[in-house]
């Protein structure tokens, strides 16, 4: 049985996101709502791909085409997202003010990166999801991949590639909500061509698909690469710095509570 | 094919949602599973005492492959290898007894079994010693001799020396035939001898290795009484009770020479009766061939049927001519079932028609046991032993009505004499061999029996009731080379002719049992059966039932089947609830055989209500002159079927402890499938694991510290940003 390596890969898979998702959100209603929001937004965006993927007759058998237009929607509705989150920020603002203070804006509002945050793992959370949750229901067992000649490194590969897309979807989220704030249009961009270059990146993984070439881990580099720096310009657009890292945890014992 | 998820996280969700027809063949599952096409299963029947047959456990077997070709191989499976639980296979002419219950022997270690019965295989498909699923004694329980002092238990002589009983016993595991030359192909090399055997005579005992899940699942279980009442249990399920076993049967087939109707008196010792075994059995479903165990006696019987039929008018135009029956008897190979419940419903009076049913319309007069003037069964007839047929008596039976039989015998002999047909009187004291007659005698101990087979002693076919019983070893496929279809089916064999003589002589020996008249030159002439007909039907039961016989015999609603079927019907009796193509085949045959062709339509092609003697049957007919449409043909004969269901299942309050009646139910089971794919080893499986673990839980502290001192770390939020919004704060 290979009941193992399905938690195994499920673990890999959610346990971050799982983590963000305990400590950051589901104490919030606000945001639980939002995160679902956002999920629904990105099956929006499936549903058109799929539309588009199916209609096309003649390109059907090509994967780039699908890939390629499948990106492109995915940032659209991002875009139509943020546009959606702007427009609702002051119903959204009344709703949430009925059970607190009158007066005081409640953070979520005031520090806009924490919805680009949630709307962000909303997103990556719903893409992981997808792209992982077939290759789970079939590994529970009692066999393992191997005997068409696969690689026996694609339960790992699967599992660490849907980590990376739900992580940098939440690094997204903060960039582009961000950028579009403050108009940096490069750094749309930037969200853009970094996806389009993540996600063209794992077609290559075909090249290298026989059994037992290390190869097919090969692709996880790059993707982890672009996790890591798409997560620190995210870290840093949402206020944070290595010295701030410093004072939370080094200093941790002489810093006071401010709240 | 690369993997799925090489392309794209998200094309392969498209590809799921939209298409399911591309779904299938980029489902992760096809990259892990290889499914073979193989049904040819094992399956479970019981009994009112036992369960026997095979089944898996609910979710499959699972084994690691192995390849048995050497003894060493054996020891490795059994007690060796590292890697136990195994599923093994073996090639065909290693699955015998012997090997099989060795096997058995260590199902703590062997987990399923496939074997290899592919012709294109270099081996030869025929274990040299034989085989046979029933056991060296075949239907004794429920036969003449059961607990008799000097013939139980085959005493005097082993019939079935290549029995192996393993129909009979409770295997417990799946075992499956693999017939499909690209299934052999995946199991040998792409699964063995690429993961399991990777340096020649080295099995190895590293994973990832090669495995096979083997799915059988039967859904009853213990014996058929505990079965039928689980299944008539009141089940509160809004979809209704579920039923787990179908009692086993199917119909007789008979057909009479004369239209005796129910205000005629029938004297007793007026019916002649002729029978033949129609079913054969096999350990392995679909692979039902029965080439000498029954398909000779069927085909021989309804050659002699056609032949006799040629000079019916004379026969029936003859004042104190006795009756002909020929009969075909279903199910035989469990405990008797068809000639059982002939016997019952001769018993009952209700045989070949209720009469009571309707009052009014002409009806068959019954015929009951005490009208049975002599008993002619053909068995095996295939393989001859010293090139001889071979006249068997029952010791008691020929006592106390030597004449008769003497008569009879005499009579076969002196019709088969100038056909160079050798027919010789086995040894008297030797009990009957398993024969439908057996449960005539049991009830009616002075019919005069003789059945004619083809062994003096024990069986001369080592492949009696198995999956091996084929065409090739009785000469009915012994082609000149480079035949086409249409002349093989054309092609008169040696086995056609052989039997084609045998028919004759049966015809011409009724001809004069009836009527008493010596057949003269030119009637002897027309006495003859037809050695095309034999080597069509030989071919088209046993080669291919795609053919023009059997397509002009069929009803037009069942051309398409007819069109469709690939293989050989087969044998199997089947369950009660679904009559077996064999028997309709036969029914119809007879029809054709017997029956006159009378100008009717399709649509009128149906019986009076007054006259219910005759069946109307509409067949194809042959292609008529412009070579595209059939003729269609309205047949009217005396052919009839009766229900071949144990009296075990009718009688109310039956004791099915008694062992009067056979008592068999087939098990119901919803898959059966085997699939191969390989099994990780131990360490990559807890690698994954203990990574998913520690990333879990590396990622739960992480994020607890940063969360709980967010403020602190997205501290410049507020500098860093310029829009309006958190400016103002």
């Amino acid at each position: 049985m290979t009941l193992m390596e399905l938690f195994g890969c499920a673990f890999i898979t959610f346990g971050p996101p799982f983590a963000l998702f305990v400590f950051t959100i589901a104490r919030d209603p606000m945001r639980v709502i939002l995160f679902t929001a956002s999920a629904f937004f990105w099956l929006c965006a499936l549903l058109l791909s799929s539309i588009l993927w199916y209609a096309v007759v003649p390109l059907r058998d090509y994967l780039v085409f699908g890939l390629v237009f499948s990106v492109l929607l995915q940032e659209l509705f991002r875009l139509l997202f943020y546009k959606v989150l702007r427009k609702a920020n002051d119903g959204l603002l009344a709703v949430s003010q009925q059970t607190t203070a009158q007066h005081v804006t409640p953070k979520d509002f005031s520090n806009r990166h924490i919805m680009a945050y949630v709307s962000g793992l909303g997103f990556g959370v719903i893409a992981g999801t997808f792209s992982i949750v077939n290759v789970l229901a079939d590994m529970s067992g009692p066999g393992t991949i191997g005997i068409q000649g696969d690689s026996k490194y694609f339960f790992w590969t699967s599992a660490c590639l849907s980590l990376c897309i739900i992580l940098l979807h939440t690094s997204w989220g903060v960039i582009f909500s961000s950028a579009m704030d403050n108009k940096e249009w490069l750094r749309v961009a930037l969200v853009v061509v970094a996806h389009m270059f993540f996600s063209c990146m794992t077609l290559l993984n075909q090249a290298s698909s026989s059994s037992n070439s290390h190869v097919y881990l090969g692709s996880l580099i790059p993707a982890f690469l672009t996790l890591f720096l798409c997560g620190t310009l995210a870290f840093y657009t949402a206020g944070g710095s290595l010295v701030n890292l410093k004072t939370a945890f080094v200093c941790r014992k002489t810093r006071y509570e401010i709240d | 094919m690369a993997s799925c998820w090489s392309g794209s996280y998200q094309l392969t969700i498209l590809i799921l949602c939209l298409s399911w027809i591309s779904v299938n063949s980029l489902r992760t599952r096809k990259k892990i599973y290889i499914d073979l096409e193989t049904q040819n299963s094992c399956f479970r029947i019981m009994n009112a005492t036992h369960q026997t047959g095979c089944t898996s456990s609910r979710r499959g077997n699972v084994g690691v492959l192995y390849y048995l070709r050497t003894a060493a191989d054996y020891e490795w499976v059994t007690t060796k290898g590292p890697n136990a639980p195994y599923i093994v296979v073996m090639n065909s002419s290693d699955f015998m007894g012997l090997n099989i219950k060795e096997l058995l022997k260590h199902r703590d270690r062997v987990n399923g079994i496939m074997f290899i019965s592919l012709e294109e295989n270099t081996t030869s498909l025929y274990p040299e010693i034989g085989f046979s699923a029933v056991d060296t004694c075949p239907n004794d329980r429920s036969g003449l001799y059961w607990n008799h002092k000097d013939f139980g238990s085959c005493k005097k002589t082993t019939w079935n020396t290549a029995g192996t009983g393993l129909l009979h016993q409770d295997i417990g595991i799946p075992v499956f035939s693999l017939t499909d030359p690209n299934d052999v192909h995946n199991v040998l090399h792409n699964c063995f001898f690429k993961f399991n055997m990777k340096e020649p005579m080295q099995p190895s005992t590293t994973y990832p290795l090669c495995a096979a899940e083997a799915m059988s699942f039967m859904v009853a279980a213990v014996d058929t009484v505990t079965c039928l009442r689980r299944s008539s249990r009141v089940s509160l399920s809004l979809s209704g009770g579920s039923t787990f076993c179908d009692p086993l049967g199917d119909v007789n087939n008979h057909v009479t020479m004369l239209n005796t109707p129910q205000n005629v008196t029938r004297l007793n010792d007026t019916v002649i009766v002729v029978g033949t075994r129609v079913d054969s059995t096999s350990l392995i479903n679909y692979q039902y061939t029965a080439a000498d165990t029954s398909a000779a006696g069927i085909v021989g019987l309804l050659a002699a049927m056609e032949a006799l039929w040629k000079v019916k008018d004379t026969i029936r135009n003859t004042t104190g001519a006795k009756d002909i029956m020929f009969a075909f008897f279903q199910g035989e190979s469990y405990d008797y079932i068809g000639s059982s419940s002939m016997v019952y419903s001769m018993q009952q009076g209700t045989f070949p028609q209720d009469l009571d049913k309707d009052e009014d319309a002409l009806h068959l007069q019954r015929i009951r046991l005490q009208h049975i003037d002599q008993f002619v069964e053909l068995n095996q007839v295939g393989y001859r032993d010293e090139s001889s047929l071979w006249l068997h008596t029952d010791p008691h039976n020929h006592r106390i009505v030597t004449g008769k039989i003497e008569q009879m015998i005499d009579g076969l002999k002196q019709a088969a004499k100038p056909l160079d047909v050798s027919l010789q009187e086995a040894d008297k004291t030797q009990p009957l061999p398993p024969a439908s007659a057996q449960r005539f005698l049991l009830e009616r101990g002075n019919v005069p029996v003789v059945v004619i087979t083809d062994h003096q002693a024990e069986f001369t076919n080592k492949f009696y009731n198995s999956h091996l019983d084929m065409a090739e070893l009785i000469n009915a496929t012994d082609y000149p080379p480079g035949l086409s279809d249409k002349e093989k089916y054309d092609y008169v064999t040696t086995q056609a002719e052989m039997l084609a003589n045998l028919s004759t002589a049966l015809a011409r020996y009724l001809f004069k049992a009836s009527t008493g008249l010596q057949p003269d030159k030119s009637m002897e002439k027309i006495l003859t059966a037809d050695s095309s007909t034999v080597t069509h039907l030989l071919y088209c039961f046993l080669i291919s039932p795609n053919c023009e016989i059997f397509k002009e015999t069929v009803s037009p609603q069942n051309a398409q089947t007819l069109e469709e079927a690939m293989l050989p019907f087969p044998f199997y009796v089947g369950v009660n609830s679904h009559e077996t193509e064999v028997s309709a085949l036969i029914s119809l045959l007879s029809a054709r055989f017997t029956g006159d062709i009378v100008n009717l339509d399709q649509s009128d092609c149906k019986q009076p209500n007054s006259d219910v003697r005759y069946t109307y049957t509409y067949v194809q007919g042959n292609v008529s002159a412009d070579g595209k449409s059939r003729t269609g043909w309205c047949l009217k004969s005396l052919a009839q079927k009766t229900e071949a269901l144990s009296p075990a299942f009718t009688i109310d309050g039956y004791d099915m402890m008694s062992g009067q009646y056979s008592t068999w139910t087939e098990s119901r089971w919803i898959t059966v499938s085997v699939r191969l794919f390989l099994v990780p080893s131990q360490q990559m499986q807890l690698l994954i694991l203990c990574t998913g673990l520690v990333v879990l839980v590396l990622s739960l502290l992480l994020v607890y510290l940063v969360s709980s001192s967010a403020d602190v770390v997205f501290s410049n939020y507020g500098t860093r940003s310029t829009t309006p919004a958190t400016a103002a704060r």
